[in-house]
This record gives structure tokens, sequence and C-alpha cells, in this order.
């Protein structure tokens, strides 16, 4: 443990500081490592401060781990460096003199200290301390500043600050919000989150989603901490990923934008015999209707005299309520991982400190039961929620009566939902939690509802069940009967009450075509992508983690060309253990069921960072110690995750593809190593795949220079085009001043392009592309025309993509890339491109 | 030539003085500081004369290293670790002496002033005590060749103009600074209980 020095000008002060450190301190060992050193053994004038008695208390408390000096002003300032130079200095070489300010710098440390921490964080925590003072008083940093110049405050540190601009659709709405909760509440640090003046504690998400942050927002992140580095990085990748809704559609059910499903909202009956509302999820259902009386709960017993046994059964209930999300995120999950994350807002709802502890003090201090407790806390959230200046988190406030429903079911009983319907039926409901959406047995045609939003939760799920729904149709219970024959237009919004046979016969019609369309849709992505002349590729998916696989098979994807493994890492809030990461790759190859799977072992460093792991500051980290560059600088990393992926290439075709490799001899090294780790493995008779692929990123020049001899050592070779064009513009993608050179048309690009192809050929080893111009359709005659065997891309462009390659040949194709090879500029490539279009379509 | 037992008698002079402007000292500490200047300089004095008897005989470097040490643990303000190195830094570049000419002084004072910097990384204009040593050691560089007694009178006057002209300095270090423009007008009590320090060595001379 690091010893901690307090010093002071006052021994009333250090007294004071001691009693404060005291309360929250109580380990004898955490204590006896703190020295207070206050005031002068003067009794008339008792207030200064004594070299001597700080040399005195280093010398007390300085063992290995060093020692953390804090002191008032002044001439403590003085005499802790005077003490220093005092000090034997192999000792003081390990004295930090800290900036924080006393009080709150000496209880952040002492609670450090006492848990472990090392002096580097115990100081750093320390001097956060003001930065959580100040964003709690709501000061930037220029009104914090002292006012008087040059005075001692100036210098403190304010913990660390990133600034994102929000691009999601819909703002940082719940799942996202339920992203970045999670996120944040991996680290130690406090994190808070500010817009236009209001503030956030990071880890609730009840306060994240009270800032109502919208597209286009400017979110200002202030984190102090140990971690708090680390922490932003991950948020700082969260946040380029979308927080999980990059190339996802956005989270909106699929809104039907014609003026008849908007225009209805809510209008009721204004044409004889049809109730009209918004249309959130497409489709037609023909059937019978199928009322579901499900109003809120009613609390009857108000008020209990064992208080602890309400604790208790509140406890009991908000768990049972939790196992619940967690089953009903895993019923969602296997389909559509994306709607699942709905669920991770409702368990962070369900978790939320603030509205725990609301709870149980009214437990304790009204007497109240937990039922009624827990219900008054969750009607005030609820009312909060509907007064957020934002259509898209008023609707929140369904969540949070949906898990208010939850835990008081848990608490007093009743179900909601029949687990049986009468037959295939439409339901008819006021209103529908999410939980309920989930629930409706599969003989559910589809679902109308009095009440909800557009991108109300349990719109949203709807559409995820591929059921038509329409929402918000006034006048609905009152105006449906039980068993009545209905006709559901999920696509207008509109609900026929009593439809004639003529209009029943014209929806059957409708009904049956778009079936065929969205059927011929879903074949087409499975159809191979075949040139006209009959030259074919092979179309792979880039995926984060083995829960991609299943929508990247749905979505048309011949195999993984790459398995980005940042994410397994980032999500593990620094590096997962060698068996989960096993079990990651494991269910990755095994989902692709025999087809093959490319993995990238970890590509750390340019803009990424690991959470954890301290990064150096570099001042060009793009041409810095990234990719294959970090994990040489770090072998045990990089060993165990070599491990796991030799173990799990015992299950399948997996493949293992090393980043930013620039010469062959750094390929060599990373062979190497593999080729340990095997050695390891089969010592320990652990099965793996000894002829297992290995193959190289195409990103550096250096490597397409030398692609002939890479390509005499590799089984295959993957063109990454984003840092390859970066790298050989010369310009750096990080950079707004220059990042707009870049770009994958450039013709030195294409002829790198080109190059590495040739040379992967000649060698007979296969070569892919897994950069973004892999996935661009108006790209397609280029990759098609260079030779790629292989384009890999994130899913929703793989469907279009393989059309737009069935609509060439690969004679004109080849003729197209000659073309843009001789060209000049990326400007002319696209003039190229445009022209072949027109020629395409002629 | 200053010899060792004039060097006792300077400090014990010293100790007279601080002791005699205890309150002028505090006082000009009142107007910018906290009010302890005086209170601080006479405990440490007085604490250094209780040491002078047993530093009779010692050579000139040992009795000003001694001074600094007793300084620097009974100082208890900014004063104690700053005049506690000048005494220091003194000491150990005249180890060994045991009389002293211009030169030499020359050098305590240069050694001085580098100690304040060290310790209290002040700069011209901060308004502190540096602001008399750094001027004081420039005249006294340039009149090396003098005799010590009027070598010493052109460091007091330089010393005293020096003092005086701290007033309308804004101070940017020790208490004063968070005063900020209120502490313009008056004089810097470090400087002034340097220049009291230097008056008592000439006075030391002067005497004999
Ligand atoms: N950083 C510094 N560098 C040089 N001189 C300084 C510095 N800080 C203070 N001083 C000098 O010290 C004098 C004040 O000494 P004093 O003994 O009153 O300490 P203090 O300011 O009261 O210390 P404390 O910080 O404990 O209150 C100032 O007038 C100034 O000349
Ligand atoms: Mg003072």
């Amino acid at each position: 443990m690091i010893g901690i020095v307090i010093v002071s000008h006052s021994r009333e002060l250090a007294a004071g500081i001691q009693a404060l450190i005291e309360q929250m301190v109580s380990s004898p060992e955490a204590r006896e490592n703190i020295a207070y050193v206050g005031g002068l053994d003067d009794e008339s004038n008792p207030i200064g401060t004594d070299p001597m008695q700080v040399m005195e208390a280093i010398t007390r408390v300085a063992g290995e781990e060093g020692v953390l000096v804090l002191m008032d002003l002044g001439s403590a300032l003085l005499s802790a460096e005077t003490a220093l130079d005092f000090i034997d200095p192999e000792v003081a070489e390990n004295v930090r003199l800290c900036a924080a300010p006393i009080v709150e710098g000496a209880l952040a440390a002492a609670i450090q200290a006492s848990l472990g921490a090392d002096l580097e964080s115990v100081a750093r925590e320390a001097e956060g301390a003001l930065a959580m003072k100040r964003s709690q008083l709501g000061l930037n940093d220029e009104e914090a500043a002292p006012g008087v110049q040059g005075a001692p405050l100036k210098e403190e540190e304010d913990g660390l600050t990133l600034d994102l601009v929000i691009t999601n659709e819909n703002g940082l709405h719940a799942r996202p919000a339920a992203r970045f909760v999670g996120c944040a509440g991996k680290f130690q640090a406090e994190i808070q989150l500010e817009k236009a003046g209001k503030h956030a504690n990071a880890k609730s998400i009840n306060q994240v989603t009270g800032l109502a942050v919208k597209k286009g927002e400017t979110i200002h992140i202030i984190a102090t901490g140990s971690d708090a580095a680390e922490a932003l990085a991950a948020i700082r990748l969260l946040h380029e990923d979308q927080f999980g809704e990059k190339d996802v559609q956005p989270l909106q059910a699929p809104v039907q934008t014609s003026p008849t499903a908007v225009n209805a909202g809510g209008q009721g009956e204004s044409v004889e015999g049809i109730l009209s509302g918004i249309a959130v999820s497409p489709g037609i259902a023909i059937g019978e209707a199928f009322l579901l009386k499900s109003g809120p709960l009613v609390v009857k017993k108000e008020k209990s005299d064992s208080p602890e046994e309400e604790l208790r059964r509140l406890d009991v209930a908000l768990r049972e309520a939790v196992t619940a999300t967690e089953q009903e995120k895993a019923a969602v999950g296997k389909s559509n991982p994306q709607q699942a994350e709905i669920f991770d807002f409702h368990r962070l709802l369900l978790q939320d400190e603030e509205t725990l502890e609301a709870t149980k003090k009214r437990i304790r201090e009204e007497s109240k039961t937990a039922e009624a407790a827990w219900q008054s806390v969750t009607d005030a959230l609820v009312e909060r929620y509907r007064n957020i200046d934002d259509s898209y988190l008023r609707e929140r406030a369904a969540d949070v009566v949906d898990i208010q429903q939850k835990v008081l079911r848990g608490l007093i009983g009743g179900d909601l939902l029949p687990t049986e319907l009468p037959g295939p039926v439409i339901v008819i409901a006021k209103d529908l939690s999410p939980g309920e959406v989930v629930a409706l047995p599969p003989e559910t045609l589809g679902i109308c509802m009095e009440e909800g939003g557009v991108t109300s939760h349990a719109a949203i799920l709807a559409a995820a069940r591929g059921l038509p729904t329409i929402t918000a149709i006034r006048g609905l219970c009152a105006g449906v009967a039980d068993g009545q024959l209905l006709i559901l237009d999920g696509s207008t919004g509109q609900l026929h009450l009593h439809p004639d046979a003529a209009t029943t016969a014209q929806y059957r019609e409708r009904q049956l075509a778009a079936e065929q369309q969205v059927q011929r849709l879903r074949e087409s992505a499975q159809l191979p992508a075949i040139t006209r002349d009959d030259h074919s590729l092979r179309i792979s998916a880039n995926i984060g983690g083995p829960q991609d696989v299943a929508g990247a098979l749905a979505g048309g994807a011949e195999g993984v060309g790459l398995f980005r493994t940042e994410f397994l890492f980032q999500e593990s809030g620094g590096e997962p253990d060698e068996d989960s990461q096993c079990a990651s790759y494991r269910a990755a190859v095994e989902a692709l069921a025999g087809r093959p799977l490319i993995i990238r072992t970890l590509d750390i460093g340019g803009d990424k960072s690991l959470p954890g792991m301290s990064s150096t500051c570099e001042e060009n980290p793009f041409l810095g110690r990234r990719g294959i560059r970090f994990t040489f600088a770090h072998p045990e990393i990089f060993k165990r995750q070599l491990r796991a992926l030799l173990r799990a290439s015992h299950y399948g075709d997996l493949k293992i593809m090393f980043p930013m490799i620039g010469s062959p001899g750094e390929f060599r090294r990373a062979k190497a190593m593999l080729q340990e780790a095997m050695e390891e493995l089969q010592q320990e008779k652990i099965p793996c795949n000894a002829a297992i692929k290995v193959g190289l990123m195409i990103e550096v020049p250096s490597a397409v220079i030398l692609a002939d001899q890479l390509a005499a050592e590799a089984d295959f070779f993957s063109i990454g085009t984003n840092d390859l064009s970066q790298y050989i513009l010369a310009a750096d993608r990080g950079n707004a001043g220059v990042a707009g050179l870049i770009t994958p048309f450039h013709p030195a690009v294409l002829r790198a392009v080109d190059a590495t192809v040739k040379a992967a050929h000649e060698a007979n080893i296969h070569v892919g592309m897994c950069g973004a111009f892999a996935g661009m359709q108006e790209a397609a005659p280029l990759l098609v025309g260079l030779g790629l065997d292989e384009l890999s891309m994130n899913t929703p462009g793989i469907a279009g993509q393989k059309e737009a390659i069935r609509a060439l040949t690969l004679k004109d194709a080849q003729e197209c890339a000659g073309a843009a090879l001789r060209c000049s500029s990326a400007e002319e490539v696209q003039q190229l491109l445009q022209a072949f279009r027109g020629g395409l379509r002629n | 030539m200053i010899t060792e037992e004039q060097v006792l008698a300077w400090l014990e002079l010293s100790a007279t003085v601080m002791a005699e402007n205890k309150e002028f000292l505090t006082d000009l500490d009142a107007a910018i500081g906290d009010a302890d200047h005086g209170i601080n300089m006479n405990r440490g004095f007085s604490k250094v004369k209780d040491k002078l008897p047993e530093l009779a005989g010692k050579d000139i470097g040992t009795i000003l290293k001694t001074t600094g040490m007793t300084l620097m643990s009974s100082v208890g303000g900014a004063s104690g670790p700053l005049y506690g190195t000048v005494f220091m830094k003194a000491g150990q570049a005249l180890a060994g002496k045991t009389e002293l000419g211009s030169d030499d002084l020359c050098t305590l004072f240069q050694s001085g002033r580098d100690g304040i910097v060290q310790r209290g990384k002040a700069v011209a204009g901060d308004k502190t005590m540096f602001d008399v040593w750094a001027p004081v050691v420039e005249v006294a560089d340039a009149n090396r060749g003098l005799e010590p007694l009027a070598f010493l009178e052109m460091c007091v006057a330089t010393a005293e103009e020096a003092r005086d002209a701290t007033a309308p300095m804004q101070a940017r270090k020790g208490r004063a600074s968070y005063l900020g423009e209120r502490s313009i007008g008056h004089i810097d009590p470090g400087a002034a209980s340097s220049t009291l320090l230097l008056a008592a060595l000439r006075d030391t001379i002067k005497g004999g």
C-alpha cells in the first residue's frame, strides 16, 4: 500500500482531514499509512509548516510503493520540497507531491490507496477530485479558474474530457444510451456527461436519457479517476460504432411515410368502417379480433410494519424481473440481436441506483409496502420521462411502465397476458409493453393499439417480429368487438372493421404479393455473385463477434472475411482471458457451419486503444505502435490470443490474419509465435488445426511493394483499403484538414491493389479485400476487373453488391479497371465509372 | 577580511535585529500576507542564537550550514525553507573557510540567490526576497575589488533600494499573490528581512 502525507499549516485542519478520511477508510493498515503534519510547536503562533516534520512523516509511511504528499498552500509546498532534499534519494524518488486541492484530494487519495491502487493511480484520482466538484457546481473551466493570476489552483488537473457529436438517428435514445451506460459502468472512473449546461452521471440510465440528446448535438464527457483514459477510449470507440447502431437500420419501426398513415394518426373512424392510426410495422393481417384487457395492477396494501421484510420482497421481485428481462432478451436476441438491446435498457432501469435508493427510502422512512413504494417511485419516473422535451424519449415512459408492472406482478401477482390465443388473431389492446409484445403467442397475426407512438419499443419489437402493427388508433377498444373479422394494413395504418368480400379478396392478393416480394429479396441475397460470363467472387461479411454471424448469413454472406477482435477486447473492458476468447471464436466458426472465417488478430493502436492498457501518447499514432507492432510489444496478450484462435481452429474453417505487416520478417516473426503457441498446445494435448491457413492484411505500402515476397510465405492476402489509402496518399484519416484527400478511387491505390492481386495470383494464393471499398457498389467493375477473389463487407451491403456484380461481365470489368489504372486522378476514375454505368444501362 | 568570529557576531546581531523588527516585519506581512513574517524570523533567529555557542571554533561553512538547518526547521513559514536554503547553499559554497574576503561574500550572495530560485522558483518582479538578492548579487559581482566594508555598503544601499522597489510590484508568489492587485503599494516583507540581514552584516563589520 502506498503512504500518504497530509501537510497543512493548521493542526486543526490536518486533524479535520483525518476525521473525514477515517469516516471512510476503516482498515487499520490503511489508516496507519497516512501521516498528518499540521502546524508548529509554538503555542502562541501555531500556524506554519516545518520541513523536518514533513520529512519525518514521509519516512514514517514510506514503503516500496511510494508516498503521495498533499499540501495546503504556500510554505507547505516549499517545506515538502525541502523535505525531499533531505530524504534518502531512493525513497525520494518514489515520493510524489500532488497538486490536488487538499481536502478533496486527500479523501480521494486515501480511498484509492486503501483499495490498493498504485502511486500513479492514486495521484491521478486525487488530482481529478476538483473536476467532480466543478461539474457538480456546473462550472466550466474558465469560470472555475481562480480569479487571481498565478494562484496555485490554475495548475490543478481537471480530469479528462471528450466531446462527441451524436450521429445516431434518434439521438442518444434508450438503446444507445444503454450501451453507453453499460460501457461507462465497466470503469472505476467518475464519468459525467454534459449537454448545454445540464449534467448527468454516465452510469445512470435515467440521467443519461434525461439529457434527451438529439442527433447532431454535442455531449461533453468528463472522466476522472485512474482508468479515466481507458474509459474515454472505450466510449470513443463505442461512439465510432454509433453505440452499436452503425450499419443498422435506425432504431425506428419501419414507418410508412405515406400521407394517409401519418395524417391518419389518432383520427379514428373518419371513413365509414375504417379506423386509422399510425402505421408502425408494415404488412397485412386478416383475421379475428382478440381484445386484450391488460389494465395496470392495483396496489391495495399501502403500509407495512416490517420494513426488513418489505426490503427483502423488493429485492426478490427486482431480481426476478431482471431474470425475466434477460430471458426476454435471449428470446428476441436469437433472431434479432439489435432489438434485443431494448431489454438492456430495461435491465438498467431495473438496476438504477437512484430508483432503488428512493424506493428503499420510502419503505424505511414511510413504512410503505414494497409495491406501494415501488409504484410511487416509478410513477414519478414515468412522469419525468413523459415530460422530456423529445418525442422519442417521451415514449420511453412505456418502458418504465413495463418494468414497473413487471416488478409489481412479482410483488402482488397477476398475469397480464394469456399464454394461449383462441387461434390466429389480431390482438387489440389499449397499450402493450415491450415485454408483452415479445410474450405474445405465435398465433398473433398483427397488433392494434389505442395508444403508443411511432417509435415505442413495443412498436419496434412488433416490427422485429414481423407483425403488422398500427398504434394510436383512437376509439379502438370501444369500436372493436371480440371475434370480429378485421383487416389490418400495417403499411397505411388502416384497420378495416367490416370488410366486404371484394375488399378481403383484394387484400389477400396484396398480402400474397408482398410476401412474394420479401421472399424474392431474401432469395436474391442468397444468390452467388457470378458475372454474366460466369466469373464468381466470394462475398463475405465483416463482423465484430459471433453474435453477428446469423445476421450475416441471413444477409447473404458466404463466409466471414474479417472478424475484428478489437470489440471482444473492448467489451470485456480489457483483455478477455484465453477461454472466453476461444469460446467466442469457436462460437463464430461453428455458427458458420463449415464456411470460411478469417479472424484478424488484435489491431489496436492508431485511434483505437485498449481499456485498462495505458496507451503511450504518440505523436503520430497511425504511424506508431499499432496492429502487429502493438502485439509484438505485448507478447503475452498476443500469445493468449493465438492460443485461443488455434484452439477454436479445431472446430471449423478458421484462418488467422495479421494486421499492419510491413515486411516478410514481421510476418515470419508472427508466424513463429503462432508456431510456438501451437507447440505448446500440442504438448498440452489440446487439439488444434495444425494446417491452419495464415495470411495478412495488405495495408502498409511496403507490403504492397514486397507483395511477391510476402505471397511466397502467406496462404492469403486481404487488402485493407482504408489504411492502405491513407498511407499511400500520406493523409491522416483523423485529420479533417487532409482526410478529404483519401479515396480508394485514386489510381495510385488502384495500382497498389492491382500489384497485390497480381503478386498473389502469381503465387497461387487467394486475395480478398475487406475495406469499405469492397462494399461500394459503384466500385464493383473495378473490384471484379482487378481480379479480387473475395470481397468482405458489412452485412447490409451484401445483397446489393452481389446484385451489382451479377449485372457485369468480367470482360467489361477488366477493360474498365484497365482504363482506371491509366487515369491520373480519382475524379477521372469516377467519371470513367459513371460512363461505364451509363453503358450498362443502355 | 571577515573572520569566523565576525560571522558568529553577525548571526547574533541578526537575532537581535529580528527581535527588534518583529513588529515591523509582521506589520509589513499583515498588509499583504498572513501577519507572521516577523514572528517567523524572530523564532528562527532566536533558535540560531541558541546554537551559536556550539559553533564557536567551527569553519564558516559549517556555521552557515547549521544556521540554514536551524532556520529551516524553526521559522515555520515560506521564509523557513527559503532562508534555510540560502544559508545551506552558502555554507556548502564556503565549506572549510575560516575567513571571508569580498570575493567570498560575492559567492555567499550568489549561492544564496540561487537557493531562493531553486526553492521558490521566483523570478524578477514576483515581489519576493529574490527581488533584493538579485540586484545585490549583480552589484557585488561588479565590486569584488572593494574592501569588505565598502563592498557591503554598496550592497546594503542596493538592497534598500531594491526593497523599496518591491512596493509597486504585484505579488505573484507566496501568500501575497492571493491578493492580486491589492498587493501593490506595500513592500514585500521578505525583501525587508533580507535587507535587514545584509545591514546587520555591514554593521557587524563596521563595529569592528
Ligand atoms: N515562492 C517564493 N519564492 C521566493 N520568495 C518567496 C516565495 N514565497 C514567499 N516568499 C517570500 O517569503 C516571504 C513571506 O515569508 P513568511 O515567513 O511570512 O511566509 P508565509 O508567506 O507566511 O508562508 P506561508 O505560506 O506558510 O503562509 C514573502 O514576503 C516573500 O519574500
Ligand atoms: Mg507570512
